[in-house]
């Protein structure tokens, strides 16, 4: 075997190991599951970023009153389920919650008022898909943000539980993004 | 009136060997005349030695030339090439590849700063939804680990959002367009299918 042959197959054996450690290795949180109604999918999509928008603008002209009222009129609206319109569309809801709940936690520096309803809203969401969800950003922010407002009513042990819930959802999302980025 | 003088024969003159075959036949002797062809052409030579011409000389000084020329050394295996251009490569390799997954991975590490700058960068589903709401998200990104740690994972989760969105958008206008091409060859006339905005 001459030397140019040697070293070819050197290099293409190394190409097919490197491609398959990194198949393998890149643990990928999963993508979103399918609807079975894309159109549900679509157009939910275009109504929430719409709203998303108009709570922009609203931020903007400094009316978060206005901003917080918007994301509530979203989020207890009329919603597909996940049946229908895939994982994206609970996705999409615990995403509006989130900005809503942000909102609510940043305009008051100790308790909200409404804490009760805050963390009934959250604890329905993260009820969403039987509390059965892959591991996403959306969710796990959720998770923190019930920690948080749990934290401020001084359920100490209970905001832990969810702040536990959360870090372990960022864990394995971080890894998945870490192991794609080597 | 004296006779024409011949030109002297040249040292290495044919005339010289057909002579010499002559006299051996003539001798009855038959063999090898390389030998007395030698001597011959060098007592030849000693007596009166041949210049030779110009052409002659040259290829003779071009042969001499290419025999005594050292041998080279192909351009890779020149020391200039491997100790200098290929550690050159490879620190140039080291900047340009390397060093910007290291950052990347530093980017994934919740240090605060980063993360802030990650969700600068971040692109929402919206387009400008983190665009008003970032003074906010700067303060908690500052106070809670969770909302660093969604600064960083902000961007990819939108991403994933955006192509689960994008995706159901091709199937359907796929379907459609195979459901109206169905219903054109059901119907001759090639209507629209009901229901469908056929004016679309």
């Amino acid at each position: 075997m001459n030397h140019f042959t040697r070293w070819s197959s050197g290099c293409i054996c190394g190409l097919v190991v490197g491609v398959v450690l990194a198949w393998t290795m890149t643990g990928k949180a999963r993508d979103a599951r399918p609807p079975q109604d894309r159109d549900a999918l679509v157009a939910l999509a275009q109504l929430v970023e719409t709203e998303h928008r108009r709570v922009d603008l609203l931020v903007k002209a400094g009316d978060r009153a206005g901003a917080i009222r918007a994301l509530e009129q979203i989020a207890d609206g009329a919603w597909p389920s996940e049946e229908r319109a895939g994982e994206a569309a609970v996705w999409m809801r615990h995403d509006v919650v989130g900005r809503l709940v942000r909102l609510e936690l940043d305009d008051t520096p100790a308790v909200p008022p409404h804490l009760e309803a805050l963390l009934g809203r959250i604890t329905r969401r993260l009820n969403d898909g039987g509390g059965d969800l892959p591991p996403n950003a959306f969710t796990a922010r959720l998770a923190g943000l019930q920690g948080e407002l749990l934290e401020r009513a001084g359920r100490d042990q209970a905001a832990l539980a969810s702040y536990e819930v959360a870090l372990d959802m960022n864990r394995l999302l971080l890894d998945a993004l870490i192991k794609e980025d080597l | 009136m004296s006779e024409p003088t011949t030109p002297p024969r040249g040292v290495i003159d044919d005339a010289w060997e057909q002579e010499l075959t002559a006299g051996q036949e003539a001798a009855g002797e038959h063999g090898d005349l390389e030998a007395d062809l030698a001597m011959l052409h060098l007592l030849r030579h000693a007596r009166a030695p041949e210049v030779l011409g110009d052409e002659a000389l040259e290829e003779v000084l071009e042969q001499l030339k290419e025999a005594s020329a050292p041998a080279s050394t192909a351009w890779w295996r020149r020391r200039l090439v491997r100790w200098v251009a290929v550690p050159a490569c490879a620190g140039l390799a080291v900047v340009l590849f390397v060093r910007p997954g290291a950052e990347d991975r530093e980017t994934v590490a919740t240090s605060s700063a980063q993360a802030e700058r990650a969700a600068k960068e971040a692109a929402p589903l919206a387009g400008s939804a983190t665009t008003a709401a970032a003074p906010a998200r700067r303060r908690a990104t500052a106070a809670k680990p969770y909302e660093q740690q969604f600064a960083a994972l902000e961007r990819d989760a939108r991403a994933s959002l955006r192509d689960a969105v994008v995706k159901s958008r091709s199937r359907a206008r796929h379907e459609w367009l195979a459901s109206l091409g169905t219903h054109s060859k059901r119907e001759p006339n090639g209507g629209t299918p009901p229901g469908r905005g056929g004016a679309r």
